[in-house]
């Protein structure tokens, strides 16, 4: 990774190969993160700039993938920062029907379950247990305290084993 | 739904993401525009740092820090610098210092001495207290002016191409100018440096450069002569010639001092009207 990144000039083709190396996974973050696919691509984009545009800066070159993963996670907190104030107004609006448990499958139970979440909540969830992250990496991802991040899962974790029954 | 479970399910919903196979040409081209901008700001910043470094070193260079750079021969730059203050021109206030032998240990005996004699009050605290003030207008060869207020009284000196007049009062009235060939007692003022050098005939030294009326000087001195009667004089000036400080003492003889307060450029003709005789 750091021999390509080296070698990363502003050509197009070098950075698509990039994009198409990385953003796979880098959507299926974002998506896990926002649960909303339009989102998660918009999300991703913004990062893939952003973190091409340090490219030069970067101390650690090879960690570009870790750079993107970082940026998606900010990004994602970002936008929920901002829509939480539009949510809190539109809620006042209208009050949306609750939706019917038995209409729904297992992975949209899960979906919704999980975007009901917290960010910081979801966040955590998702790194720990779909990225695979220890508790201190997510920690310094998330730049939160470990034990923080542990709480963070902990009451995710409590409220999932309510609504979906996950038993962690 | 055990932890495996759970992880299963999650990478199953995150299947529903959408496929990275490609990148939008939107995306690369906002990509590229993002790198190209990158790189032109670094380069804007190193290449204003890397200037502003060569302009800082440059401004150090070319500043006068006369005190701070070795001189190699002081007399040489003593005698370049006195050189340089005889093509000058300025107006420069000095704070003066008269002292002769014999006179009081200290002010107040000074005036303790003088009291109930014929001299005023302001007159004796300018007497005892040995200071006075100079104006110089200085503009030579042709033409310079000294008007003093010192213990002795108050003078001026005016001195043109046609020749040199003493005048007692400051307001030049015709019938108190007399022609002159003195320099009077700040003559140091007024004579250049070699004069005193020739006399003493000791070597110049570097002394410690000061801040004078605002302005960096660098400062030469020199001490000899006889054992009973050792002459030393101390020079200031400014980087560009201005003559900022002059003290000339000798040992059992007078001292005086000249120590510039306000320095402004140019002189005013009216300061060189000869008084009609």
């Amino acid at each position: 990774m750091g021999a390509d990144v080296e070698t990363i000039r502003i050509e197009g083709s070098l950075l698509a190969d990039l994009y198409v190396r990385h953003a796979d996974e880098a959507l299926r973050l974002s998506y896990l993160l926002t649960g909303d696919v339009a989102l998660a691509e918009d999300l991703v984009q913004d990062a893939f700039v952003r973190v091409a545009g340090r490219l030069l800066h970067l101390r650690d070159p090879g960690g570009f993938h870790a750079y993107l993963r970082k940026t998606i996670v900010n990004l994602a907190r970002s936008h929920y920062r901002r829509r939480a104030v539009e949510r809190r107004f539109l809620e006042r609006q209208t009050e949306a029907p609750p939706a019917d448990p038995d209409d729904l499958s297992d992975r949209e139970r899960l979906r919704g379950a999980l975007m009901a979440l917290p960010i910081g909540q979801r966040t955590a969830i998702v790194l720990r247990y779909f990225v695979d992250l220890s508790e201190a990496q997510t920690a310094d991802l998330m730049g939160r305290h470990p034990g923080a991040v542990k709480s963070l899962v902990s009451r995710g974790m409590g409220t999932l084993r309510t609504t979906v029954g996950v038993d962690v | 739904m055990n932890e495996t479970d759970f992880r299963h399910r999650l990478f199953e919903l995150a299947e529903d993401a959408p496929s990275g196979s490609s990148a939008p040409p939107a995306l690369l081209r906002r990509a590229r525009r993002r790198v190209v901008l990158t790189i032109a700001s670094s380069v804007a910043i190193a290449v204003l740092v890397v200037g502003m470094g060569i302009a800082g070193v440059r401004a150090l260079q070319s500043a006068p820090t006369p005190a701070d750079s070795p001189v190699e021969d002081p007399r040489a730059r003593l005698d370049a610098l006195g050189e340089r203050w005889m093509t000058s021109v300025a107006t420069i206030t000095y704070r003066t210092t008269e002292r002769d032998p014999g006179e009081a240990a200290s002010p107040h005996q000074c005036l303790r001495q003088i009291a109930g004699g014929e001299v005023d009050r302001q007159t004796a605290l300018r007497i005892c207290a040995g200071v006075g003030e100079l104006r110089l207008a200085w503009d030579p060869p042709d033409r310079w002016r000294m008007d003093a207020a010192s213990p002795d009284g108050i003078f001026a000196l005016l001195s043109t191409p046609e020749g040199r007049l003493r005048c007692r009062g400051s307001d030049m009235v015709a019938k108190t100018c007399v022609a002159t060939e003195s320099s009077g007692p700040f003559g140091s003022l007024v004579d250049p440096p070699a004069l005193t050098l020739d006399e003493i005939g000791a070597p110049v030294t570097v002394e410690a450069g000061r801040t004078i009326a605002g302005i960096r000087s660098e400062c030469f001195g020199v001490e000899g002569g006889p054992a009973d009667a050792i002459h030393r004089a101390e020079w200031c000036y400014s980087g560009d010639g201005l003559l900022l400080f002059v003290l000339d003492q000798v040992e059992g003889g007078r001292v005086t001092i000249e120590e510039a307060t306000e320095v402004s450029p140019g002189v005013s003709d009216r300061d060189f009207i000869v008084p009609s005789t």
